[in-house]
């Protein structure tokens, strides 16, 4: 491939610069080139298929990403059991939820927190027995009656 | 570490599954050879960065066109050599100055560049190369700073011994009497 030139294919100042010719190239280029190249030619021909990175189950990355998951599980699987389980998950409880609540032998109302339960939006069948309603409606006369009455409809 | 033959090359190429690895060991062993010739011919690392890249891009698109008549090594020296002359020829078209005028940009841009270091004799000999045709710039460069064999070179450039050692020895007595003229000694 190389050969020695001739004496008379050396030019006069070969001593002065010893066949150099004085350019130079930035720190890395070779070294950076193959990974271009590759890339320049997956982009235009789709020929070599991309590399997957494979990691191992088993390496030291590879635990601490199952172990994540596992405890991203967990996590998401308390939450779930702790919103059927609990009764006052209160952030995620619509309207029903909560007054089918109050109004179950756990809890105990008075009045005027009866008066505050947002019955009117919820569609609730209340079991109260009919004399209960009697009871209740003892005291009032049917002039206050047809007020509520009239006031609710 | 060990070169890699080029028939292991050749295969890895043109084996699906293995032309990746082919590719990057056919880059590792060539492309600072054929970065250099290339710079030699384009002067500026930016262009000879250009057409160093075509290079291998063509080179992979026609794997399969390399039959083994010649050489890995001269193939791609004859693309690299095309690739740089096709660049010089587009150069020369978008510009429109006369040889002094060239002669000075070149100056200018060997003096401003950041990958350059030459010494006075070599910043004046480049100017001297500049002056060349563009062919023979090519065969001045292959055998002064590559001592490449003449029949390689024939290989290369498709041109017989003859008028490859004719065309040398001109190109030397041209940049003999530029250096001289243009040198304090």
């Amino acid at each position: 491939m190389k050969e020695k030139l001739e004496k008379d294919e050396v030019p006069f100042f070969h001593d002065k610069i010893e066949g150099k010719h004085g350019f130079t190239v930035p720190d890395g280029y070779f070294e950076s080139l193959p990974d271009l190249l590759v890339e320049r030619l997956r982009d235009e021909l789709d020929i070599m298929p991309k590399k997957t990175k494979v990691v191992s189950l088993w390496s030291h990355t590879g635990l601490l990403r199952w172990a994540a998951v596992v405890a991203l599980l967990v996590v998401i699987g308390g939450f779930y059991l702790l919103q059927k389980t609990s009764p006052a998950s209160i952030a995620f409880a619509n309207n029903e939820t909560i007054v089918e609540y109050l109004l179950s032998d756990e809890v105990t109302l008075d009045e005027d927190d009866l008066a505050i339960l947002p019955i009117s939006d919820v569609d609730i069948e209340l079991d109260i027995p009919e004399e209960s309603i009697d009871a209740l409606l003892e005291d009032v006369n049917d002039g206050e009656l047809e007020g509520i009455l009239q006031e609710t409809l | 570490m060990q070169a890699i033959n080029d028939e292991d090359i050749l295969q890895w190429l043109k084996t699906p599954g293995s032309q990746e690895k082919g590719f990057r060991a056919l880059v590792a062993k060539y492309s600072e050879r054929l970065y250099w010739h290339i710079r030699k011919m384009v002067v500026d690392h930016e262009d000879a960065n250009d057409v160093l890249q075509n290079t291998f891009i063509k080179t992979y698109r026609g794997i399969g066109n390399f039959k083994g008549d010649s050489a890995l090594y001269t193939w791609l020296y004859r693309i690299a050599s095309n690739e740089g002359l096709t660049h010089l020829k587009k150069k020369q078209r978008k510009q429109t100055m006369d040889i002094d005028d060239e002669t000075l940009h070149l100056d200018n841009r060997l003096k401003s560049s950041t990958y350059f270091e030459g010494d006075q004799v070599q910043h004046v000999l480049q100017l001297a190369i500049a002056t060349l045709p563009e062919k023979q710039r090519v065969v001045f460069n292959l055998r002064y700073f590559e001592n490449m064999k003449y029949d390689d070179m024939s290989e290369v450039l498709e041109t017989s011994v003859g008028a490859l050692k004719a065309s040398y020895h001109h190109a030397k007595s041209k940049i003999e009497t530029f250096v001289k003229n243009n040198v304090q000694w």
